[in-house]
């Protein structure tokens, strides 16, 4: 019955959860009954009669989406990048694309800059893992094919987005997403080298299968940073 | 009914049903949901009630009482709640009158 009650937004559970609760529990719950709550948690977060407290968006989330642009802006730029004849056959040249991707996730390092600079002073192997996710990241961006460099800014971004939803910082559903975003084309070049998946060999295939789920990251970054922090009441001194 | 609460689409109806129940005196949820159902003959999921009820009290239609520490929290009418309440009232019964005359005047 509360997995229900978690469907409706924050400030509205603040306000009414704990009558909700024991009106739910006053009477056994029909499939209709169940559909309704469901209705009315779509109805609190469509047309919000609670407000919570009022939130400062931190605009470093707009580098974020501009990292998002520039990071399909450098997929764009290595799938059209010329073709290259070597003595092993014909490859794409998509060394063009590294400045694009370079930007973008140093724009994404300073979105997780910020969001590490949000965390209770508590958390400092969460700090420590953003920090290594935040270094990683531009390496990796480099130097693609260093793979260690790549899990070491997977899991500090993993726990980065853990700790800070921990702090309250980042919602369920974000670290939700952004998981997916990692774990998808983790999972999915993880297969591709076991089972003979050679279609999702070919620099097309993978660059949608594999590289655009990885693209939600700019996104749920960009999303909490927009989403901001509450907004510390102001006492003043008279 | 839908002049006094415009916009309210398919929450007027729980939310004429919430002031009704409050019009003799404060009740909490599960008071105003048997009473709405008894009132109006058919069921009130918990999600409608509560999509109205935030509504009326938004509006400051309803208030709740002061917190007493108990899990079912009472609300009652606000003077304005009592004034949305009579104004809808009226109109059905505007609405009312209107029908049972016409159908008395009909031929046949």
């Amino acid at each position: 019955m509360s997995r229900l009650v978690s469907l409706y937004p924050a400030p509205w559970r603040a306000r009414y959860e704990d009558e909700f609760l024991a009106v739910l529990e006053s009477r056994p719950l029909t499939l209709r009954d169940r559909l309704d709550v469901v209705a009315g948690a779509l109805d609190a977060r469509w047309h919000p009669q609670v407000h919570g407290p009022e939130r400062i968006p931190d605009r470093i989330g707009y580098l974020s989406l501009a990292g998002f642009a520039l990071f399909w802006a450098g997929i764009g730029v290595a799938a059209t990048g010329p073709i290259r004849f070597d003595e092993y056959g014909s490859y794409r040249d998509g060394g063009t694309a590294v400045p694009f991707l370079l930007a973008s996730v140093v724009l994404l390092s300073i979105g997780l800059a910020r969001i590490v600079a949000r965390l209770p002073s508590t958390a400092r192997l969460t700090a420590v893992a953003g920090i290594l996710a935040m270094i990683a990241g531009p390496v990796w961006a480099v130097a693609p094919w260093h793979f260690p460099v790549a899990m070491v800014f997977i899991v500090g971004l993993g726990c980065l987005a853990v700790g800070a939803r921990s702090a309250g910082i980042m919602s369920t559903g974000a670290v939700v997403v952004l998981g997916l975003g990692v774990v998808v084309p983790l999972g999915l070049m993880s297969a591709s080298l076991v089972v003979p998946w050679y279609a999702l060999r070919t620099a097309e295939v993978s660059a949608v299968v594999l590289i655009a789920p990885l693209s939600l990251v700019w996104l749920v970054i960009a999303r909490t940073l927009l989403h901001g922090s509450e907004r510390t009441p102001v006492v003043s001194s008279v | 009914m839908g002049s006094a609460l415009p916009g309210w689409g398919r929450h007027a109806e729980p939310s004429l049903l919430i002031l009704i129940s409050l019009s003799d005196g404060p009740k909490h949820g599960y008071a105003i949901m048997s009473d709405a159902e008894a009132v109006g003959g058919r069921r009130v999921g918990a999600g409608t009630l509560y999509a109205a009820l935030a509504r009326l009290e938004s509006q400051g239609l309803i208030a709740p009482l002061p917190d007493d520490g108990s899990r079912r929290r009472p609300y009652r009418l606000t003077a304005e709640g009592a004034a949305s309440l009579t104004s809808q009232l009226e109109n059905l019964r505007h609405l009312a009158d209107t029908g049972l005359d016409r159908l008395e005047g009909a031929p046949g």
